[in-house]
């Protein structure tokens, strides 16, 4: 991240927009401060990630998820009203869309070297990946290996290719062909779908909330947010600035102009979001939102996660083994962190999120 | 037997340029025989066509009895020797004498004896394992000549192989060409544009211009009694200085539309026979060559070169009378160039 | 002044090259031997000196070993490819008519200036499993299509594809002007010894255009062990890190995950194997100009 390099440098900018592992690599460089939310009803997930050792260090201004996008017609032709709320069900709906489809054409897109949609099966479970304040990896536990088995099965069942995204031709354009049926993805892909199919594919696709492994499931929260840096010599400036960003006639303009979702719930009621049949998800989604610990070892680990599951996929290795080899990666890479909270907690910080006590 | 003989020989390229023209020519037996001409007067085509390294348009050549024309280079018993040597630069000099050997499957034992015999007869016998790059302009040439020994032609073929020595080594060269041409024996076609080369070494001379044989005789022949105004202007150095009838007056004999030629060296400054020709100019400059004086003298705005003995009595700019004998003077047809015959 | 006007001469240049090579070269070496990460960064006092450790710790990471053996993989196989491409469009080049020539020339030397990523995309496309125009030829001809950069080990095969057609135009550029300087004579002596068309290539046209192809050899050598663009584009190092080269593998390290002690232990290491390659090369007899 070039952030990085100029917090190295010692001249980073005034303000920055940050997404989340970004900003525990910040607090981690102390390097921005931390500031009262400006706002009483942003979304508690989008705020909770920006929680360290129970003060705020960022201002979330736009949010996302990642939900299903689904071909409606498709599913009815299987026979389904509605998609699936629970993963049993969702797997059962994907093997009856099998029938109907061509050769070559499955019923779910999981691109294999993407993880938010691992990510999110592993969010939807009780237990966290990481343990004793993110010191230790804890994929190894019963409920992430049922999480990475159902995810296994989706691709030696045939259900999705097990191809990375750079595989894909023009995802809306297969998506409109038929090719995928089902596919995990974030809001900006509504704006997508409007700009890159014609007008009349309107009606071709669709959102709904992820399923759970017992019911309606949580989601992952992403997103940006707004940090000031230390060095800032404008820091009251920054603030208004954040302030002025963070008004519903701002956040409803940011929207119209790249699909980026307000992170507080007041434009939600304003059109052109209220309207949004195809939004609808996205907002019941948002209240079920959650996030792991953010620590700035978390793209790596995470990376380490769907790699993983390649191993478990393509090189047919055992779920099992794999989850304990993933652990002793992660011990691995979280050593250094180990190291400096023996020595001094503040220097490691942590974001108040699901680790194991 | 003629070793090599040339019939009709026609090279037309791309319909529409002819580059040989009805070249005939026969070459006996161990004769040697030079080829000269200009820069793009066909000569090196012509060797190419004899080695088969180019194609006819039409007509037929014979080497040693045996029509050749549809045969590959390497089965037309000929060598060649090029201008640039040719030698492989990545071989030592061993290496580039058995290359042919070694691509006609020769037995090691059999290239061993005939590359060191060759490399003996020629001096090179010290210095088979260097590169040509580690050789003088007169090892590579000998190499190169080694190289085409070894073949056994019948026909001996050389592209301007001297030029590319300096001045000094070529005729060292060129006499051991000819050293090599007699103890060899070998039919040799000798292709070069330098014509005292040519007349130096060949047993023969074909004079080549446009494509066409212009004259093909001894040396002596060529130099003495040249059939057209191109070879007479070609051969001999300086040139002959060409005069038209008008600027050789009175005294010249009654011919119509002939131009005059006489050769620089036939120039005298005394009169020796009573009915010797003269012609006067002013003299516009004088060159010692050492024993002979080379002077040149404008006669109504025509040049003339004279090569004379040295005369401390003459000046520039002053006037001078040049006489010639009448059997020293030539006669061509003004549009045809053909020699006419001058009554003496 | 005789004494000190050459080695003032090459100061300027000694200069530079000790700013832009040695001095970084070293920095890299010293930071190969810490612990620098993101909390370094946070708070100087957390450097520490370590050693080997990086090295130790590289020595047995598999991902390394697979990066080690990817590349390797590219340079071995890539090379040659490459050389061989690049020998066998130049000599062709050189035999059409002219008129042809420059159509030919233009067409195999434009990979060359074009963006490595421009490129990669492309090929992208040619390489999809379902759309592809290379999977459409090969069922055209009733081969079964292929999982291009699905498959780890086709991956890789589908990543030096791209990386000698993109690079091979270079060479074949070179290699035209080197036999255009070999005069027609050399053929013409062979043609009259005898010699075919094959013994000509290999007794003749190879050897002298040995030097050239040792040079070519050489650039190639390096520039494929800096692969990294083509994966990144193409597989982004998978599937299953089949295609993570060490540089990619480096730039992970570095610039995705801030361990930047681990990222500079293998420059170094990369630095050290090219070194030992460069060696190797000057020191197997190629050229016969050497002698």
């Amino acid at each position: 991240m070039r952030l990085v390099s100029a917090v190295a440098a010692g001249d980073p900018p005034d303000i920055a927009q940050v997404g989340n592992t970004d900003l525990a690599t910040l607090v981690t460089l102390h390097a921005v401060i931390a500031q009262p939310p400006v706002a009483p009803d942003f979304f508690p997930g989008a705020l909770n990630v920006t929680r360290f050792h129970g003060k705020y260090y960022g201002t979330p201004w736009y949010v996302d998820t990642r939900l299903l996008f689904y071909r409606p017609d498709i599913l009815r032709r299987a026979g389904f009203a509605r998609p699936a709320r629970t993963w049993t069900d969702w797997l059962k709906q994907m093997q009856a869309v099998r029938r109907v489809l061509k050769r070559g054409q499955y019923p779910l897109l999981a691109p294999i070297n993407e993880y938010a949609f691992l990510e999110v099966l592993a969010l939807q479970q009780q237990t966290p990946v990481l343990r004793d304040d993110a010191r230790y990896g804890n994929f190894d536990n019963p409920e992430f290996r049922a999480a990475l088995t159902f995810y296994k099965n989706l691709f030696t069942q045939g259900l999705a290719p097990p191809i990375a995204d750079h595989q894909l031709i023009n995802l809306w354009w297969q998506m409109a062909r038929g090719d995928f049926v089902f596919y995990v993805s974030g809001p900006w892909n509504i704006g997508e779908f409007r700009r890159l199919l014609p007008p009349k594919d309107e009606g071709l696709w669709m959102t709904a909330p992820m399923p759970g492994p017992h019911g309606p499931g949580a989601s992952l929260i992403g997103g940006s947010d707004f940090v000031i840096f230390r060095t800032s010599t404008r820091k009251r400036l920054a603030t208004a600035f954040i302030r002025y960003m963070l008004e519903n006639r701002q956040q409803i303009y940011l929207y119209k102009l790249t699909g980026d979702l307000p992170a507080r719930r007041g434009p939600w009621a304003l059109p052109p979001l209220a309207g949004d049949v195809k939004l609808r998800a996205f907002r019941r989604q948002l209240e079920h939102v959650s996030s792991f610990e953010a620590i700035p070892e978390w793209d790596e680990i995470m990376d380490g996660m769907r790699r993983a599951a390649e191993q478990v996929i393509i090189g047919g290795q055992s779920v099992r083994a794999a989850t304990r080899n993933l652990d002793r990666k992660v011990n691995n890479w979280l050593a250094a962190r180990r190291q400096i909270m023996a020595k001094d907690k503040t220097q490691a910080p942590i974001r108040s999120g699901m680790s194991a006590p | 037997m003629a070793s090599l003989e040339l019939s009709h020989v026609y090279k037309v390229i791309g319909g529409r340029q002819t580059v040989l023209h009805d070249i005939n020519l026969i070459a006996h037996h161990g004769e040697l025989i030079s080829v000269v001409g200009p820069s793009g007067c066909g000569k090196s085509t012509l060797l190419r066509s004899i080695a088969g390294l180019e194609e006819i348009t039409s007509g037929d050549i014979f080497i040693g009895g045996r029509r050749v024309n549809d045969l590959q280079p390497q089965q037309r018993r000929i060598a060649m020797v090029f201008q640039n040597h040719a030698l492989y630069p990545h071989m030592t000099v061993y290496q580039n004498l058995a290359f042919g050997l070694r691509a006609r499957r020769v037995a090691r034992s059999v290239v061993e004896t005939r590359v060191r015999r060759t490399a003996v007869r020629l001096g090179l016998e010290a210095l088979l394992g260097r590169y040509p790059r580690e050789l003088s302009g007169g090892q590579r040439q000998r190499t190169a000549l080694g190289r085409a020994m070894l073949r056994d032609p019948e026909v001996f073929l050389l592209d301007e192989p001297l030029s590319s020595l300096d001045v000094p080594l070529r005729s060292e060269m060129r006499r051991e060409l000819m050293a090599l041409h007699k103890s060899l024996g070998m039919t040799m076609v000798y292709v070069t544009h330098d014509q005292s080369e040519a007349l130096s070494l060949g047993e023969r001379v074909v004079v080549l211009s446009a494509g066409k044989v212009q004259q093909v005789d001894t040396p002596q022949e060529i130099y003495g009694n040249p059939l057209n105004r191109f070879v007479a202007a070609f051969v001999g150095w300086p040139p002959m200085n060409f005069l038209s009838s008008e600027i050789l007056g009175t005294s010249a004999m009654d011919l119509q539309n002939v131009e005059y030629g006489v050769r620089p060296e036939r120039l005298m400054l005394q009169q020796h026979a009573a009915d010797d020709l003269s012609v006067s100019g002013r003299i516009e400059c004088i060159e010692s060559l050492g024993g002979v004086w080379q002077i040149e003298i404008i006669h109504n705005g025509a040049r003339l070169i004279a090569r004379v003995p040295p005369d401390a009595a003459l000046r520039q700019d002053e006037e001078l009378r040049l006489w010639f004998g009448r059997a020293d003077l030539y006669a061509f047809h003004k549009t045809t160039g053909a020699r006419v015959k001058v009554q003496r | 002044m005789k004494s000190i006007s050459g080695p003032l001469f090459v100061l300027p240049a000694l200069a530079l090259i000790a700013l832009f090579v040695l001095i970084p070269f070293l920095g890299v070496l010293g930071l190969s031997m810490t612990n620098f990460d993101i909390y370094v960064l946070a708070s100087s006092a957390n450097l520490h000196f370590i050693g080997g450790a990086n090295y130790v710790h590289l020595f047995h990471d598999q991902a390394a070993w697979q990066a080690l053996e990817t590349t390797l993989t590219v340079v071995l196989a890539g090379v040659p490819a490459t050389l061989a491409l690049s020998l066998i469009c130049a000599l062709m080049i050189e035999s059409i008519a002219p008129r042809w020539r420059g159509l030919f020339r233009t067409a195999f030397f434009l990979p060359v200036v074009c963006s490595t990523v421009a490129v990669a995309i492309s090929w992208r496309y040619l390489l999809n499993t379902h759309y592809g125009l290379i999977n459409h030829l090969l069922v055209a001809v009733d081969l079964p299509a292929l999982n291009w950069l699905g498959s780890p080990t086709l991956a890789v095969i589908a990543i030096t594809v791209v990386v000698v057609w993109k690079g091979f135009g270079y060479g074949m550029i070179i290699l035209a002007a080197a036999r255009r300087e070999i005069p027609e004579e050399l053929y013409d002596i062979a043609r009259i010894e005898g010699a075919g068309v094959r013994q000509q290539l290999l007794s003749i046209t190879v050897p002298i255009l040995a030097p050239t192809l040792g040079l070519l050899a050489l650039l190639d050598v390096a520039g494929y062990w800096q692969l990294f663009a083509e994966p990144y584009v193409l597989t982004q190092g998978g599937p299953m890190g089949s295609t993570m080269s060490l540089l990619l593998l480096m730039y992970d390290r570095g610039f995705r995950w801030w361990r930047w002690g681990v990222a500079s232990a293998l420059a170094m290491i990369l630095t050290v194997i090219m070194w030992l390659f460069v060696w190797l090369q000057r020191h197997t007899k190629t050229s016969w100009r050497e002698g």
